[in-house]
């Protein structure tokens, strides 16, 4: 670990002029993940600014909905998340163990790396990590890795649960930069790998996230996210699914569905929001779904299996929301 | 007695406080903090090494690499009594074998300044073509002279004889033990003297091991370990952490700390080998056996002097059979070298052996417990000796009951529930109840205390609980009396813990020393003109509680602490000695016995596989603590849930090196995966074996893992070969 120097902001003014005036500043917050990309290498940070004082802890209801501080604490288990947004709560409840979510805050969360192998452990060509030395997961271990949206260059997934929950809720991020602020859609935080992939996302150096605002919509409520995993508590998604419905009078007036260990970003299942919108919401409309959602895969030798899994997790995901 | 009571753990309350102080726990003046650089490379030579940016680092003291290291004699694994480790010269030479081999240790003041610094080294290396994993070379598998393969009777005879014949291939995963606690060392030299605190199963191992490599003799070397974090068989040999700590000790004159990091566990010492395992089994049609042929192909390291230790021999398979043959051979890879990882023979075996059995039962149409009861081996299969005893029917028959196991449904997928299919499966369990040669002090105080010295370790597992108990007994004292003081080599010498040997080993041992301290004290009070038991015969004096008195007259007597206090004895002691026969040897055929029944239940649209219910029966003779057992119970199940569902070290080809070498992509079971466990003991009387104990810390898990498969395979009809079973192999 190459030495850094630390230092604590007191406001978001002071956080954002520190990182902003130096190209090797990074933020910390719960450093649950910082901690171990630093000590591990993938980041050698010179300054770290920790944010751990800002006042971004509230998770606050108001008309325009629910609006989370990117530093709240175990967000799912607020009683009006868990109420207003089951799909947040069960995605927050599903990450990491209690131990982590004790500390790991949501701007965190999004902002978290990939958890491909060859990104993790330095020892391996990465162009996520280091431009131009390769992507080792093309022609390895790939179990793990994306069936969409992936590049010759990278097929890393974002591991976040609730980045894909946010996205099946419309939500959008606060943030503050060096040129003032902004309002991003979570879906379009994360950008494609391509052939830049250690670009990961469209903030600038020094932009910080302020907050979250999930807005109020008729399908949050009836919402559910529904993970699955190599064992039965504390991994990353192998493939995760996030639904929110709107059903009136049993046909499908609104839906998003958000794929999660599939994709370098939530994936936005549009071809199976489109096969369920303005249909009956019954068994065909949901196979139907299904398939929609495996359209444009692309599975690398090893996980050939996920294109099914998604197709059998999209329907399941769509009926156990239904008895909600 | 003591022996058989369910004695709460002595070390436990100092365990979950945070008190009891690990190898890496314990600070020392001077110390300082080695960082080891693996090669990034599985195969070929350093060519160059830049070593200038690391040495202007801040705080760094030494940069060891095999141009400086001290020189090292090779160590031969098999004379240091414990399974081989790294028998490769360390930092010796410019040859790489296997990734994140050390090609340089870096030493600093503090553990940030060593791991920076050891970033900094710059190597270069010729690359040489490595191999990956033994599917690259089956073709080339060998014999090796240390696993003989073992023919009993004639196996194509047999198959002529059989009504039916099934045959089945089983791929099982490398695993890693992954303990905790990560592998730490602390050297200290002072002088000629070498003194080093490690996580290790075996202080005896450590130090012959280390007085060979490094041209001592024994006596200058004292290793201890307080306390282990688990090993699983991982800490059980000279592997190079020890060999670098050494070093980096030498080099600097200061206490040096070694700490392997997640990352490098995986080559820091021996693994669970890959292997193939082929079983064919001929039987009649009423499900008698009549042939077992069995072959498997284990991978090994291009250099190791003794066979992996999976599956080396027939252990195995516990049934009957007229014709038996096993043929091990093996792959030479390039990964650092296996070692037996809890358990290395039937572990493995069981998990080909007890999946053939099941087909074996579909094709006869039997239950595939009474397949087991009929093929019940009422001798030791290869070698036709009696077994010392042999509860594993009573095993049987007891399980079957708390399990509900009439009322399994032999249909494959014909039990639901919901949208699941429930899939009931069982294993018949059994491992070697052996010890080794030992010996141990027995102190008793005048305060009437009790110390036991004994150069055993505990692994986790209770063995400073259970010397307490064995003592107590031995001595006539009550357990809170006892003591005991184990894991350095300064101690009178055990074996490793490793192959269920410590209980029985401590047991014998123990029971020995005790034994004489109490008689030679006794001695003192017949001989004692002041003593109430002045001039009777020593073999008329019984001892309870402390207090030795005659058997035939209660009245008279006194206590340890009076007597030793009126003849102004500080404390007596007394050394006991154990010398059982050698593995294998002797008259009887020695095992402990169990079955495991496992419910799981499948979501077949998903592929999710939980374990629901779980009953373990075992025979391990006498149970010495049923509190202690228990837990082993239930750690040995979590083991084999993770083995047959969770586990694998996923090797990526073209590096040969692995690619989930962290605790997040390796996943042992969590809480969320085990279910209670009803763990139940039957106790069966054996003369053939110190104090009637068998051990069982193997045995507990050996089994689980074949229970599973099995009864993923009725769940859903899809028997799977290829561990563990992921979601994806049963999407269908
Ligand atoms: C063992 C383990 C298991 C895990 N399992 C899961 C899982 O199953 N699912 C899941 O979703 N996650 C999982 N995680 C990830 C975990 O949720 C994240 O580590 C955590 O949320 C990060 O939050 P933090 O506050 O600790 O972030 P930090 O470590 O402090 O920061 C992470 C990154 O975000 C940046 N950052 C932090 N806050 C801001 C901000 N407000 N604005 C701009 N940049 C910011 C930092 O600079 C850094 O780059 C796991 C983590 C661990 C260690």
């Amino acid at each position: 670990m190459k030495p850094f120097a630390y230092t604590r902001a007191h406001t978001v003014w002071d956080a954002v002029a520190a990182v902003s005036a130096e190209p090797g500043a990074r933020y910390l917050a719960g450093g649950t993940e910082m901690v171990n990309l630093v000590r591990e290498g993938q980041e050698s940070p010179d300054r770290l600014v920790d944010i751990g004082d800002l006042p971004l802890t509230e998770v606050r209801v108001h008309g325009r909905g629910v609006r989370i501080g990117a530093l709240a604490k175990r967000v799912h288990e607020h009683p009006e998340v868990r109420r207003r947004l089951p799909v947040l709560a069960e995605a927050g409840l599903s990450a990491a163990s209690p131990q982590v979510r004790n500390v790991a805050t949501p701007g965190g969360n999004l902002l978290q790396r990939t958890r491909c192998h060859y990104f993790r452990d330095v020892r391996f060509p990465c162009n996520r990590r280091e431009p131009g030395t390769g992507c080792a997961a093309l022609r390895g271990v790939n179990r793990n890795n994306a069936i969409f949206g992936g590049s010759e260059h990278c097929v890393a997934v974002h591991p976040s649960d609730i980045a894909v929950a946010l996205t099946a809720l419309d939500a959008v991020v606060h943030t503050h930069g060096p040129a003032g602020e902004r309002v991003i859609p979570v879906e379009e935080l994360y950008r494609l790998p391509g052939d830049e992939p250690n670009r990961e996302t469209v903030l600038d150096h020094g932009e910080l996230i302020v907050a979250i605002d999930v807005p109020p919509t008729p399908f949050a409520a009836r919402s559910h996210y529904l993970k699955l995993r190599d064992r039965a508590s504390f991994a990353f998604a192998l493939v995760s699914v996030a639904v929110a419905l709107d059903v009136r009078a049993g046909v499908t007036h609104d839906v998003r569905i958000a794929l999660g260990g599939v994709a370098p970003r939530p994936w936005r299942a549009r071809a199976a929001e489109d096969a369920l919108r303005g249909r009956r919401f019954d068994d065909d409309a949901r196979a139907a779904a299904g398939e929609a959602a495996t359209t444009g895969a692309k599975p690398l030798p090893h996980n050939e299996f996920k294109v099914e899994l998604v197709r059998r997790a999209v329907v399941r995901a769509l009926s156990e929301v239904e008895g909600r | 007695m003591s022996v058989g009571q369910p004695v709460v753990r002595v070390e436990g309350r100092r365990k979950v406080t945070g008190q009891a102080r690990y190898t890496a726990d314990i600070a020392e003046d001077g110390l300082v903090h080695a960082v080891s650089v693996g090669a990034s490379v599985a195969s070929g030579r350093i060519t160059a090494m830049d070593t200038s940016a690391a040495h202007d680092a801040g705080g760094v003291l030494a940069i060891v690499t095999h141009h400086n290291a001290p020189r090292t004699h090779p160590v031969p694994g098999r004379e240091v009594s414990g399974p081989a480790g790294d028998t490769i010269p360390i930092l010796q030479d410019d040859r790489v074998y296997y990734a994140e081999q050390p090609v340089a240790v870096v030493v600093a003041h503090t553990l940030e300044q060593a791991r920076y610094a050891a970033s900094l080294v710059r190597v270069s290396y010729a690359l040489e073509p490595a191999v990956a994993t033994m599917y690259q070379r089956l073709g080339e598998a060998f014999e090796s002279r240390y696993a003989r393969p073992v023919v009993v009777g004639d196996v194509d005879s047999g198959f002529a004889q059989a009504d039916v014949v099934v045959e089945t291939t089983c791929h099982l995963q490398m695993q890693h033990q992954h303990p905790m606690e990560l592998i730490a060392m602390t050297a200290h030299w002072s002088g000629d003297e070498l003194t080093v605190r490690a996580s290790t199963q075996s202080v005896g191992v450590l130090r012959a091991g280390i007085a060979i490599a490094f041209g001592l003799r024994p006596e200058q070397v004292r290793v201890t370990s307080e306390f282990l974090g688990g090993g699983f068989g991982g800490k059980a040999s000279l592997w190079w952490p020890t060999i670098t700590a050494t070093m980096a000790a030498r080099v600097t004159g200061r206490p040096v700390r070694l700490v392997v990091s997640r990352a490098q566990m995986v080559a820091a010492s021996g693994h669970r080998a890959r292997s193939q395992q082929r079983v064919r089994l001929g039987a009649r049609r009423d499900g008698r056996l009549t042939a077992i042929d069995y072959d498997t192909i284990t991978e090994t390291s291009a250099w190791y002097d003794t066979p992996p230790p999976s599956i080396t021999s027939i252990t195995p398979i516990p049934y009957r059979s007229p014709a038996i043959r096993a043929i091990p051979r093996f792959v030479k890879v390039n990964t650092q070298s296996p070692t037996p990882m809890r358990s290395p023979h039937e572990g493995q075996g069981l998990v080909a052996i007890e999946s053939a059995m099941d087909e074996l039962a579909e094709r006869t149409g039997l239950d595939p417990l009474e397949l087991r009861r009929r093929n019940y081996a009422d001798r030791e299969p290869w070698t036709g000796k009696p077994w010392s005893s042999n509860g594993l029917l009573e095993c049987y028959d007891l399980g079957a009951r708390r399990f509900g196991w009439s009322r399994r449904d032999p249909k494959p997928r014909s039990m639901r529930q919901g949208g699941l299919l429930i899939g009931w499966g069982m294993s018949t369990a059994f491992r070697l109840a052996e010890s080794r040669p030992a010996s141990a002090r027995a102190v008793l105080h005048a305060d009437g205390t009790v110390l036991v010295q004994m150069g055993t370790q505990d692994i986790g597992t209770g063995t400073y609980t259970i010397i307490g108990q064995v003592a107590a007994d031995a001595v006539g004292v009550t357990v809170d009396r006892v003591t005991a003081e184990i894991a350095d080599t300064d101690l009178p010498p055990a074996p490793p813990s490793i192959g269920s040997f410590t209980a029985q080993t401590v047991s014998g041992t123990v029971t020995n020393a005790g034994n004489a301290l109490r008689d030679k004290v006794i001695n003192v009070a017949v001989a004692d003109e002041q003593s109430p038991l002045y001039g009777a015969a020593p073999e008329q004096v019984i001892v309870h509680n402390g207090r030795m008195r005659l058997r035939d007259d209660p009245a008279r007597g006194e206590t340890y602490a009076e007597l030793l206090r009126r003849n102004g004895l500080p404390a007596v002691d007394a050394i006991g000695q154990h010398n059982p026969p050698g593995i294998g040897e002797g008259t009887h055929g020695r095992y402990a016995f169990g079955v495991d029944f496992a419910e799981v239940r499948v979501d077949p649209s998903l592929g999710t596989v939980r374990v629901t219910r779980y009953v373990k029966v075992i025979e391990a003779g006498k149970i010495i603590n049923p509190r202690t057992t228990r837990s082993q119970v239930i750690g040995g199940v979590t083991f084999g849930i993770g083995q047959a569902l969770t586990e694998v070290s996923e090797m990526d080809t073209q590096h040969a090196r692995i690619a989930n070498a962290s605790f997040w992509g390796y996943h042992v079971p969590v809480n969320a995966d085990v279910p209670a466990i009803d763990a139940q003991f039957v106790e069966v009387d054996d003369p053939h074996v110190p104090q009637g104990v068998k051990g069982l810390g193997e045995l507990c898990t050996i089994g689980a893992a074949p229970a599973i498969v099995n009864a993923v395979a009725h769940a859903t009809g899809i028997r799977v070969r290829e561990l563990p079973i992921t979601a994806d192999k049963l999407l269908g």
